[in-house]
């Protein structure tokens, strides 16, 4: 028997032997990479021991904090606190052990543990942990405007429907205002108590896709001008529909417009038919429309926008498969007449419409848009300073100045009336898209203001709601401009 | 010259407890030093507590067992301290009650060497000890039914009163004596070649039936059970106690063909099991689901690198207290002693056990009779497949059970059962031991 107990002592010292391989394997080679995953609670556990940055609003406000905690392990850790709970919720997002992290915490996580520096800071931090002292993270500066913010949200909150409003510097790309409603409170994200999914976790402005109805009219009337298929003196006539593929495009209740009129009177009170027929002019008839779909390329549609913000919370606007939310290549078939005045599968975020809206404001160049204005270490040292990056130019200075004039007949005189400031020239667009539920619009505005020199270009969308885009969304619009606009004087 | 030996082995372990209590003290004043503020120096009694345990079965042996391998009790006294270090610095409560366990395991150690003044007579109660195993195993899986207590999909616990027990730890040990009794008794007949089959020589069918009946009784209520980690574990020391006790190889590639077949058929079968086996081979399809465990604890283990981040210094408690690897204190232990200190501790934690693996054997060797080389190697083998199937499970050598590591996991059923063990292996040894000298 002791020949085959010899064999059995072989065959378990081996096995222990392979075990001893196996965590070698894990500790050794494998480490690096598993590391890096995202799922990993331990690193997040980890990571918790590092004094987070803060995360600062424009006027100074504090969005992230830390709060010390002891764990039952003795440790002493640093669990976020965000003092304007629901307030930033989407944008700022969480940084949590358990829920992991979004939002800037995610986008801007390399600063916020002080990992983004060069090898010398590097390997001082490395010492100084070492030495049992703690890391501190560097504070991330936002262009955020909390005055503008918090009255997004409030108003979001006061119609009863589900929204959002995204806000930019036309000149610069600076994010001003970035709401959604409903809304969650990241402080429970800490907790664990979040809710796995729910449409409040949702960040509408820059996820949301809702067909932009009326508000894509002004890229239409650009391109119709700078296409020379029409100029200011150009007459036009409304038979009251436009007939597309053996169906009609009507105006909104059957309403036509008698007489001759020019393209300002056909945008300042949105008339369907001659927009539909400018549609299917530039396409040249047919469905394949680079002319049409070329220039949303350039104002961002059909591709992730490239905010400082995590790429799986954005979503690109553009064509999308009929009953899907998948988008479709710029080069795909699309309907022309029923595209140029924003419905058939044509989809946009509150956050591509900003930036149509500030692309027009700004002479037709439209800017990289971007959160973070600054980056501090502790000590104030200045780590990242933004600077203003043009993407493209979507539109000639003149036609820019054309359509800012035509969209300032619709404040003072068209469906956009709701945005009027007294003393400030507002231009803007309503836009109200059928959602295809019996009923239910997708109410839209988009403006700047001033409009000469617009300091804040703006998006709102309103959900289901019953109303057009001038009573829902307009005031809200308004609103929101006249507090960037108190906010920066 | 009787009594030199018996000084010179009860010396020797006196000098390897000795260094053990080094290693006791090092390491709750590491967790003492790491967790200044929520740990006291009262966390020293738990060590000098745990010292006097360890030399109280160290003064039985020397009253009992004069002559029992030296290397035993300290190599188990060992694994006790750094289970306990590391369940003391997971949840100091939890410690506690492991220290009561090991006072309540010591003195069934001491139970044990005092009450059987020669443990061959075990032989005798071979049946008596089969039938009530595999009883207790029905009783478990009654009771679970009735009360419903299903801890992790698995029905092994008992509860009476406020305490519960897993009664499989109790059992193995008897299976694994009704085994080595059994097996003494027929070796013969079953490496007989009476039969021909397929032109394989195997003994006639009535030598076999009594023993497949046994343990495809004791594997049909481990299904029942659903645990899949003691059903494997069950099976292997069968196949190596009839390896043993027969030298035929052939029992061993028909059992495994046996047994691969019952594998692929529960994996189509029975749902907990093929979750355990996909677990295995695709941690990552479910991070946040079933896989989170396995995958958890391959970050933790992966995280402690070479040599560890100390011991009390790792991450592995969230804020809210709760263990990032759930079940951290019991079956994946492995996982926070593997990222506390590294591959350097982890090294030395299974050269331990293969240093116990080894004393076993080296036992059943010397051993004079066929019962207690059975028994002796049959103790052991279950030690080290129970290590290398919970740990393979952990670092994916082998698919995930829901076993301890023996001596160092947090619970008290396979604490005491493993004492009850290594006094039985102590006696075995003593005899042995002495015979070979004589």
């Amino acid at each position: 028997m002791n020949r085959a107990i010899g064999r059995v002592y072989a065959v378990l010292a081996s096995g222990l032997v392979l075990l001893l391989g196996f965590t070698a394997y894990w500790q050794l080679w494998a480490e690096p990479s598993l590391a890096a995953r995202r799922d990993n609670a331990h690193q997040v556990v980890q990571q918790l021991s590092i004094r987070r940055g803060l995360i600062i609003a424009a006027d100074g406000t504090k969005l992230a904090i830390n709060h010390a905690v002891t764990t039952a392990d003795g440790r002493h850790v640093y669990e976020r606190r965000y003092p304007t709970n629901k307030m930033f919720a989407h944008v700022v997002g969480y940084s949590s052990a358990t829920d992991g992290r979004a939002g800037v915490e995610r986008s801007a996580n390399d600063y916020l543990i002080g990992a983004h520096t060069d090898l010398g800071d590097a390997l001082a931090n490395q010492l100084h942990s070492l030495a049992g002292g703690e890391i501190h993270g560097d504070d991330v500066q936002l262009s955020l405007v909390p005055a503008a913010q918090r009255k997004a949200m409030s108003d979001l909150a006061a119609t009863g429907k589900a929204g959002a409003v995204f806000a930019v510097e036309p000149s610069t790309g600076r994010v001003l205002v970035s709401a959604s409603w409903p809304s969650f409170n990241p402080n429970r994200a800490v907790q664990g108590s979040l809710p796995r999914r729910g449409s409040a976790l949702v960040n509408r402005a820059t996820q949301g896709l809702y067909p932009p109805g009326s508000s894509i009219k002004p890229v239409i009337a650009a391109l119709a001008l700078e296409s020379g298929r029409a100029d200011a003196n150009t007459q036009f006539t409304d038979p009251g529909y436009f007939e597309e593929y053996g169906r009609k495009i009507t105006n909104d209740n059957g309403e036509r417009f008698s007489g001759r009129f020019d393209l300002t009177f056909a945008l300042t009170h949105s008339i369907n038919s001659v927009f539909a027929r400018l549609g299917s002019e530039i396409c040249g008839g047919r469905a394949r429309c680079p002319a049409l779909t070329g220039a949303l390329q350039k104002l961002g549609f059909f591709s992730i926008p490239p905010l400082d913000y995590p790429t799986d919370q954005l979503a690109a606007s553009g064509t999308v498969r009929s009953g899907t939310n998948k988008l479709l290549s710029p080069n795909a078939p699309i309907d022309p007449a029923r595209t140029a005045i924003g419905q058939a599968n044509l989809v946009a975020t509150p956050m591509q419409m900003a930036m149509v809206a500030a692309a027009i404001g700004n002479g037709g160049v439209v800017m990289r848009p971007t959160l973070v204005d600054s980056v501090r270490s502790p000590s104030g040292a200045l780590r990242y300073g933004r600077h203003s990056e043009p993407l493209n130019r979507a539109f000639s200075e003149q036609t820019a100045a054309a359509v800012t004039g035509m969209m300032e007949h619709v404040v003072d005189e068209g469906t956009g009336r709701a945005a009027q400031i007294p003393g400030v020239q507002i231009a803007g667009k309503t836009g109200t898209a059928q959602t295809g539920r019996n009923g239910q619009l997708d109410a839209w505005f988009i403006a700047f203001a001033p409009a000469q020199n617009p300091q804040v270009a703006v998006a709102v969308v309103v959900e289901r709601t019953n109303q057009y885009g001038g009573q829902a969304a307009a005031p809200i619009a308004r609103d929101v401009m006249q507090a960037v606009l108190n906010a920066a004087s | 010259m009787s009594a030199v030996g018996l000084r010179s082995s009860r010396n020797r372990e006196l000098g390897l407890l000795l260094l053990v209590a080094a290693v006791v003290a090092v390491g709750f004043t590491s967790v003492l030093v790491a967790r200044s503020g929520v740990v006291s120096t009262l966390s020293l009694t738990y060590a000098a507590a745990f010292l006097g345990l360890l030399g109280i079965a160290h003064m039985a042996l020397r009253i009992a067992l004069p002559d029992a391998d030296p290397v035993l009790l300290p190599a188990a006294g060992l694994l006790v301290a750094v289970g306990i270090v590391e369940i003391y610095r997971l949840d100091p409560t939890r410690a506690r009650d492991q220290a009561i366990w090991l006072a309540i395991g010591v003195g069934c150690f001491i139970v044990v060497l005092a009450a059987l003044d020669d443990y061959r007579v075990l032989e005798r109660y071979r049946y008596l000890l089969g039938v009530a195993s595999l009883a207790t195993l029905a009783a478990t899986i009654i009771s679970s039914y009735a009360t419903g207590t299903v801890v992790n999909g698995a029905r092994v616990w008992i509860r009476v009163g406020g305490l519960s027990f897993q009664p499989g730890e109790f059992a193995k040990l008897g299976l694994v004596l009704f085994m080595a009794a059994y097996l003494r008794e027929k070796r013969e007949l079953l490496a007989s070649r009476e039969r021909r089959v397929l032109g394989l020589g195997l003994p006639q069918f009535k030598h076999l039936s009594p023993l497949a009946l046994m343990v495809g009784g004791a594997l049909a209520l481990l299904v029942l059970m659903n645990d899949f980690g003691t059903s494997l574990l069950f099976f292997g020391v069968f196949l190596a106690m009839l390896y043993l006790a027969t030298s035929r190889l052939i029992y061993v590639v028909g059992g495994l063909a046996v047994f691969a077949l019952g594998a692929y058929l529960s994996y189509r079968l029975v749902p907990h099991v093929a979750e355990r086996i996909d677990i295995w081979l695709h941690p990552w399809q479910d991070v946040y689901g079933s896989g989170y465990q396995s995958v958890q604890a391959l970050y933790a283990i992966a995280d402690g690198g070479a040599f560890g981040t100390g011991l009390g210094r790792g991450y592995l408690l969230t804020t809210g207290g709760q263990p990032v690897v759930p079940a951290i204190q019991t079956d994946f232990i492995y996982a926070a002693i593997a990222n506390e200190t590294g591959l350097a501790g982890v090294a030395a934690l299974l050269l331990v056990y293969l240093l116990i693996v080894q004393r076993g054997l080296k036992t059943a060797s010397l051993a004079g009779d066929g019962f207690s080389k059975l028994l002796a190697a049959g103790l052991t083998i279950a030690l080290g497949l129970q290590v290398f199937l919970i740990v393979g499970g952990i670092v994916r050598a082998a698919p995930l059970t829901g076993i301890t590591l023996p001596f160092v996991s947090y619970g008290g059923s396979s604490l005491v059962a493993n004492w009850v063990a290594l006094a039985l292996l102590c006696a075995i040894s003593d005899r042995a031991r002495r015979e070979a000298r004589a």
